[in-house]
């Protein structure tokens, strides 16, 4: 009983709105499915060519290969951070072993006094 | 005596309203945000700024307002050149759509489109997302906006403040102000509403699944990617032009490796140029009279709107993916398709990481997230095609 009221009120609203629906919401709702239609259509379109790239450019290397180094290379801050670090071990080392060899030297020293 | 009360009447306080009060409040409180909890900074403290600015009671007869344009006035018979106040030709690049182009180059200078390339099946999460734009576009008709004013505030949904003003711009110019603003604040606050939708739309195990770590890509698919992509985009969408043509040629710039110095020139000097300006006069249009209305309320109720409606798509298409791929994707990575880059990406990689601190899926998130922006600026291009 109480679901025959509910679907008497109801569907008529529902069916009251959809008629209501006044032409510019079915040209939004036109507008909002073609433009998501077309957006991954873009995007998928976009997928493709990335997805087919590394055989073409494969096919393409064949004929044209790749240059290995033809323009400048930009600054690698690795690379500059890798010779800092060089560097800085360089200047340990040296500090190392001169301490190692001046510590000899008080110990020689030591014994023989 | 008279002169002092005429001084007064012309003195700020005397005509601040409560609207303005109001506005500057919000400047101050997006100030605050910026600075304490560094939300979107580089634009929160210019937006807060120019509200504040912009909510200064003008004196009556003076050009102040980013609204006082020059204009041509015909007096005793003589026509008469008035010029326009400061502010108005700062937001003239704004009223025109010229800056969200010139941002857009500087975003193309900066990004790195390796992961989307190493993955390209990730960037169908991209478009997946732009179904925020569209949902947002019908609820903006259905609460009565005419199809222009809808179609502006559906863009929110992009994630993209330079595509929502550009639109906005050219569809519906009264609303730009809060669709601006609404825009800002809901990428300043992804942080905050993507999350929870996330985790609601996703088990456990889904967040826990850690994804191959992309394949190094070479410098000629770099290369060839700006100009191709773009030749795809605008022949299906010719809108999307201007954005997309900034956004590859800026990429362009970056990845042919002779043009070192103008990228360089385009991802710093000028695209922080760019953004003092927009952001500055943006706020600056916040003038309580044109802005604290009722549209301006329902704009940021779509916005929301629109946000959580974007994340949900994108995690819920990853999700469809998985049902058909042999190798899963993180549904996380999903969030990532509303453009905000690269802050939605962030959250991926945050959320991820909540669940197992060793899965790293910033990577992966970069690819939907430029996705979005490509996406969001083809949805642009085909409702301003479409709605002209």
């Amino acid at each position: 009983m109480l679901a025959t009221t509910v679907l008497s009120t109801t569907v008529p609203s529902v069916f009251g709105n959809l008629l209501a629906l006044d032409e510019t919401a079915v040209r939004g709702l036109s507008i909002a499915v073609a433009g998501m239609l077309i957006v991954m259509f873009a995007l998928t379109v976009i997928s493709l060519f990335i997805a087919a790239s590394p055989r073409i450019l494969a096919a393409v290397a064949k004929v044209y290969p790749e240059p290995v180094e033809r323009h400048r290379k930009r600054p690698d801050p690795k690379g500059q951070s890798g010779d800092d670090e060089v560097v800085l071990a360089a200047i340990g080392f040296v500090l190392h072993t001169e301490f190692q060899r001046q510590c000899a030297a008080e110990n020689a020293a030591m014994k023989n006094g | 005596m008279d002169i002092l009360q005429e001084f007064i009447k012309t003195t700020g306080f005397w005509s601040l309203g409560p609207g303005n009060v109001v506005m500057i409040v919000i400047g101050i409180v997006f100030i605050a945000l910026a600075i304490t909890k560094d939300y979107e900074p580089l634009l929160l403290v210019p937006i807060g700024m120019g509200a504040i600015v912009g909510n200064i009671p003008l004196i009556e007869g003076m050009s102040l307002s980013v609204y006082d344009m020059h204009r041509w006035v015909i007096e005793d018979g003589q026509v008469n050149y008035q010029p326009g106040s400061v502010l108005s030709y700062l937001y003239f690049g704004v009223s025109w759509g010229i800056y969200p182009p010139l941002v857009f180059l500087g975003i193309g200078a900066m990004t790195d489109f390796s992961t989307m390339l190493s993955n390209p099946k990730l960037v169908l999460l991209g478009a997946a997302a732009q179904v925020g734009v569209f949902l947002t576009f019908l609820g903006a008709i259905w609460l009565g906006f005419d199809l222009k004013q809808a179609g502006a505030i559906g863009i929110i949904g992009g994630a993209d403040g330079p595509t929502a003003i550009f639109l906005s711009s050219k569809l519906a110019p009264e609303l730009l102000g809060a669709i601006a603003i609404a825009a800002y604040s809901y990428m300043a606050l992804v942080p905050v509403i993507q999350p929870p939708i996330m985790r609601l739309l996703t088990t456990r195990d889904e967040r826990l699944i850690r994804m191959k770590p992309p394949r190094k890509v070479s410098r000629r698919e770099k290369m060839i990617f700006p100009v191709a992509a773009f030749l795809i985009c605008t022949l299906v969408a010719p809108g999307a032009m201007v954005l997309l043509g900034m956004l590859f040629f800026g990429n362009l710039l970056k990845e042919s490796m002779v043009t070192e110095r103008l990228a360089n020139t385009a991802r710093t000097a000028m695209i922080d140029i760019v953004t003092v300006l927009l952001g500055f006069s943006v706020g600056a249009s916040t003038e309580a009279s044109t802005f604290l209305t009722r549209q301006s309320l329902l704009i940021f109720g779509l916005g929301a709107l629109a946000f959580a409606i974007a994340t949900a798509g994108g995690v819920l298409f990853a999700k469809l993916m998985n049902l058909f791929l042999k190798e899963k994707i993180n549904p996380l990575v999903g969030a990532a398709g509303v453009s905000a880059v690269p802050d939605s990406a962030r959250v991926v990689q945050m959320v991820g990481q909540q669940e197992d601190p060793h899965n790293f899926l910033l990577m992966h998130a970069m690819a939907p997230n430029v996705a979005g922006v490509i996406g969001s600026a083809i949805a642009a291009g085909v409702l301003w095609a479409v709605l002209t």
